[in-house]
């Protein structure tokens, strides 16, 4: 069992203050295996607080990023899956599932993590899995009206994932979860 | 003391020796003590308690040693008294027996002895308690020397308790009342504090500092007396406040010792009830302005008003009695009283004691801001005499002393008080420097909103030296810091919020006026978030505007605004970070106000950035990316100009460096002629000030065709370097099948099984080459890709049917 946190887009401090409390308060240090963030951060100290979280914290370069380290595209091997990680924002038509599925078939990936829109997904796509964890922070995005802060567990036990998605209610400052499992098929390399 | 011809010998050491000495004496006289009580011999048994007792006459030993000394002297008396009960029980009366210890021969025994028969005598009834306890109190100021007559009382003070005629005691009655049990213990505590504070003056200058600790250790003693009034059962409120403390008082104020007042005070605090401090305000606070300069004023008020504090919180209505004694004003008064009158007090001490005020203030008047305002008004008072700002124990209290409130309330209405500046302004540059990333910081926590250009104003008032470069403040920054002050103001621009957008459009017109003043320096870290604060404003104008609001701030006009806010940031120069924001300006432009004219302006900004400022191939490509991507979305430009911007855009594609990056691109450009047709518009349809979706099945073929070209290009040239092993342009190929097949399922009607057949055949050939089976992420890609067709063609839907005559 591997829990994966993903989260991008918090765009702290151009468009967002910090990330929620109550978001913090969720992610406790030391039990989470990786953290995987598809860009935008936007700056370091962001970036020292996931640390925190995990030590192992995968971060692959948005529009807004300026660390040149960061790179393009990142795939990592966890569980049964391979796993990749891109911020999205090079992918035209920005958030389009068949444009994105081109992408998942040149990293190779059964899960592909992107981010750019501020709008949270979650879907599988033919025998593989899309996520956009949306906004951690909810920041400001004119590609979405209100955007609600949200972010992604993946808790990967062999080749089963279930993948649970964190979303912050602006109004009554309430987290919502919602559950949704993924099961790699095996046979899907016979056909 | 120095002992001659013996080697040095330590004080400590000296003191054991002495301390030994008096023990064994005192050890071997209670042994013959003991045996003649066994023989019943009470002459003798006197004689040699006497004896034992001639040892606390020693002046030699520290107070920690007397009081060992002391204690065992304690024990071997309770001996003593057993013998006297049972010769009272044989018939001898008390009456004589107190005559018979007055036989001893030196003062200090005989007392002893007295206080122990005494104890005895009152127990037995036999005479009045007030009686003998006026006899004992009395007597014993037969011994003047500190130390041992502070150990005498206190003996006096123990073996008497529980034999005070205190209200409902069995000694009450015939024995005295409560005033006779008040006066002795207040008798014994006037004369026990007349002897701890003399010991001050005795002995020479250079002892003090070890007297004045002796005299610490010596304090419990004389408040002792102080804890058994209050534990009388008898003493009520009037009794209190009209003998207890004005005598307790008179004597603090008139002994002029610093050491006392200031142990006897906290006394006084700790020791009585809440409600008696509260009935006694006046006089408790009026003795402060009295106290000796070396007195710790602040410490004792602080005690006062945390016991206060704490009091109002057990019950509502005490806080009626605190309003109805005006509890507030008594204790402000008494402290500018002190900071008046004792001019020498530092300025730290002053700042601590408006400290406890304000914590008092702001835990018994929780919704009291004119409080609050008085006491800073009464700090900045007290401390603008006293130079503050270069005691930095001052300036820490200071410090902390404006926190507070910014804790308790809320920080904007607080800064808005009239005495917060001034108190403010006392500190040093440098600190008031670390006030504003305070304030800031309070701000975050509490994601408290500013709401209006004033009290932006007034804010920025505050947090200037974070603003811009204040004489004193800039040298000791690094660079680091730096960044870290400034993102915190970049995310405090994010709790500018106004409901009504037009007061937000003049906040954002205000901030930027002032960031303007902070140098490029600082432009780099604040024009972005306010310019995206624009933007999102101009998505809440929207929203107005459709719901028929009339407003003076239009979409247009904070446009504008956004970009003088970026062409600034271009000029700090951020040329990449200030083309991102005009693509993201050009996108709220075109999809949120439908502008075009703006929108379009927008793009040119952005592209003049492209083809002037951005340093290397790698931003380029990323640039590039954002523009196509934005453009591909907009929908508000006419045909003309949306072909002149498209025409840009796939201009520099082919103009990137590498020619993998142009193929990628001019495949990404494709895009620009195949938008997306929202759910529920047709194909076709245009609402107002938005075009129809561009399907553009030819210009894309174009963009494909010359991506295929690209990638042949860069074949010849991986040919041409001899690089066999270079599988680059392959990757293209299927790069750009995944294209074809994309257009092919959106129904682009060029697209063919027949043309899609033949660049299948032609990606296959290519990956049947030896290099191309050993890159394993290419044979994966190509695989994919290959599954991918499998997969669409297994479809029951119009998808499979698309796909049924194409072979894999």
């Amino acid at each position: 069992m591997v829990l994966v946190l993903c989260l991008g887009d918090l765009h702290v401090p151009y468009r967002a203050i910090d990330l929620p409390a109550k978001f913090k308060a969720l992610l406790v240090p030391g039990k989470i295996h990786h953290v995987l963030c598809p860009g935008n951060l936007c700056t370091k100290e962001t970036l020292d607080y996931l640390r925190t979280v995990c030590t192992d914290v995968r971060v692959t370069k948005g529009d807004f990023d300026d660390n040149p380290r960061f790179p393009e595209d990142e795939v990592l091997k966890i569980g049964d899956f391979r796993v990749g990680v891109c911020h999205g924002h090079q992918v035209v038509p920005w958030g389009d599932m068949e444009a994105l599925a081109i992408l998942q078939r040149k990293l190779d990936v059964d899960i592909l993590v992107t981010g750019h829109t501020h709008e949270f997904k979650a879907c599988k796509y033919q025998d593989r899995f899309m996520i956009n964890p949306g906004s951690a922070t909810g920041a400001f995005s004119n590609l979405a009206r209100d955007v609600k802060p949200s972010f992604v567990l993946m808790d990967i036990d062999g080749a089963k994932a279930t993948v649970y998605v964190y979303e912050l209610n602006n109004d009554d400052d309430d987290v919502k979860v919602d559950k949704v499992e993924f099961q790699l098929t095996k046979d899907a390399e016979a056909l | 003391m120095a002992t001659l011809g013996e080697g040095p010998v330590t004080p400590q050491e000296e003191q054991v020796k002495w301390l030994q000495e008096a023990s064994t004496n005192v050890k071997r006289n209670a042994f013959y003590m003991k045996r003649a009580v066994d023989e019943d011999n009470m002459r003798e048994a006197l004689k040699y308690s006497a004896g034992l007792l001639v040892e606390l006459r020693t002046s030699l030993l520290t107070p920690q040693k007397y009081f060992e000394l002391y204690m065992q002297a304690f024990d071997e008396l309770r001996h003593l008294e057993a013998f006297f009960k049972e010769h009272h029980t044989k018939g001898r009366s008390y009456a004589d027996l107190y005559e018979l210890v007055q036989h001893a021969g030196s003062v200090l025994p005989r007392l002893y002895l007295l206080c122990t028969v005494g104890s005895c005598y009152i127990r037995s009834k036999e005479a009045a308690a007030k009686e003998i306890l006026k006899d004992l109190v009395e007597m014993c100021k037969g011994v003047q020397h500190p130390t041992r007559g502070l150990f005498l009382r206190s003996y006096l003070c123990q073996v008497s308790r529980g034999l005070l005629p205190d209200a409902g005691s069995e000694y009450e009655g015939e024995g005295g009342d409560i005033n006779d049990a008040i006066d002795f213990l207040l008798v014994n505590f006037t004369e026990m504090n007349k002897l701890w504070v003399r010991m001050q003056h005795q002995g020479s200058q250079r002892d003090k500092d070890r007297r004045e600790k002796e005299r610490q250790q010596l304090a419990d003693l004389v408040g002792k007396n102080l804890t058994y009034l209050s534990q009388l059962d008898g003493l009520d409120f009037t009794l209190y406040k009209d003998v207890v403390l004005p005598r307790i008082m008179e004597q603090i104020v008139s002994c002029k010792d610093d050491i006392a007042q200031q142990y006897l005070m906290q006394c006084v605090i700790q020791g009585f009830p809440d409600e008696f401090h509260l009935g006694t305000l006046e006089t408790l606070l009026g003795a402060c302005p009295e106290l000796q300069s070396g007195v710790k004023v602040h410490i004792i008020l602080a005690s006062l008003l945390d016991r206060l504090a704490r009091y109002a919180q057990t019950d509502p209505s005490v806080v009626d009695a605190f309003n109805k004694a005006d509890a507030f004003g008594q204790l402000n008064a008494a402290a500018s009283k002190v900071a008046t009158q004792q001019a020498e007090m530092p300025a730290a001490d002053v700042a601590a004691m408006y400290i406890a005020l304000l914590g008092f203030t702001g835990s018994v008047y929780p919704d009291r801001l004119d409080s609050v305002d008085q006491v800073l008004a009464a700090t900045h008072a007290a401390l603008q005499s006293r130079a503050t700002s270069r005691d930095a124990r001052a300036e820490k209290q200071l410090v902390a002393l404006l926190s507070i409130p910014l804790d308790k309330f809320d920080v904007v209405t607080v800064l808005g008080l009239n005495n917060y500046p001034h108190v403010m302004g006392l500190l040093a540059p440098a600190t008031q420097k670390e006030m504003a990333v305070k304030i800031v910081q309070v701000i975050l926590k509490n994601t408290t909103r500013v709401t209006s250009v004033e009290k932006v104003d007034m804010l920025f008032d505050f947090i200037n030296p974070l603003i811009v470069d204040v004489e004193g403040t800039q040298d000791d920054t690094d660079e680091e810091d730096f960044a870290d002050e400034q993102s915190l103001i970049a995310r405090l621009i994010h709790q500018f919020h106004s409901e009504d957008t037009d007061v937000q459009h003049q906040i954002l017109t205000a901030a930027h006026k002032r960031f303007l003043k902070g140098g490029p320096r600082r432009l780099k870290h604040t024009l972005p978030p306010l310019a995206f604060l624009a933007l999102q404003t101009v998505q809440r104008i929207k929203a107005r505007e459709e719901a028929g609001d009339a407003l003076d701030s239009s979409c247009k006009t904070v446009l504008q605004f956004t970009h003088g806010l970026i062409a600034a940031l271009a000029a700090v120069p951020m040329a990449e970070t200030a083309l991102q924001l005009f693509l993201a300006a050009a996108y709220s432009a075109s999809e949120v106000a439908r502008l075009e004219l703006i929108a379009y302006e927008f793009f040119e900004q952005a592209f003049i950035l492209y083809e002037e400022d951005i340093p290397d191939s790698r931003s380029e490509v990323t640039a590039l990316q954002s523009i196509v991507g934005c453009l591909h979305r907009c929908r508000v430009f006419s045909a003309e100009s949306r072909e002149t911007l498209v025409h840009k855009a796939t201009g520099y594609s082919g103009k990137l460096l590498k020619k993998p990056d142009q193929c990628r691109a001019v495949c990404s450009c494709s895009h620009l002629f195949w938008q997306d047709i929202p759910e529920g518009e047709d194909a076709g349809s245009s609402a107002d000030g938005v075009q129809p979706p561009v399907r553009d099945a030819d210009a894309v073929m174009v963009c494909l065709k010359r991506a295929l070209k690209i990638a042949n290009a860069a074949q010849q040239q991986s040919a041409v370097a001899l690089k066999a092993s270079d599988t680059s342009h392959v990757c293209l190929f299927v790069d750009i099948l995944n294209h074809y097949l994309y257009y092919f399922e959106q129904g682009n009607t060029n697209i063919t099984p027949s043309v899609l057949q033949s660049l299948l055949e032609l990606v296959s050939n290519e990956m049947a080459n030896d290099h191309c089976k050993k890159d394993a992420a290419l044979e994966a890609f190509y695989r994919n890709t290959l599954k991918h067709i499998a997969w669409q063609k297994k479809r029951e839907d119009g998808v499979g049917k698309l796909y049924e005559p194409l072979q894999i």
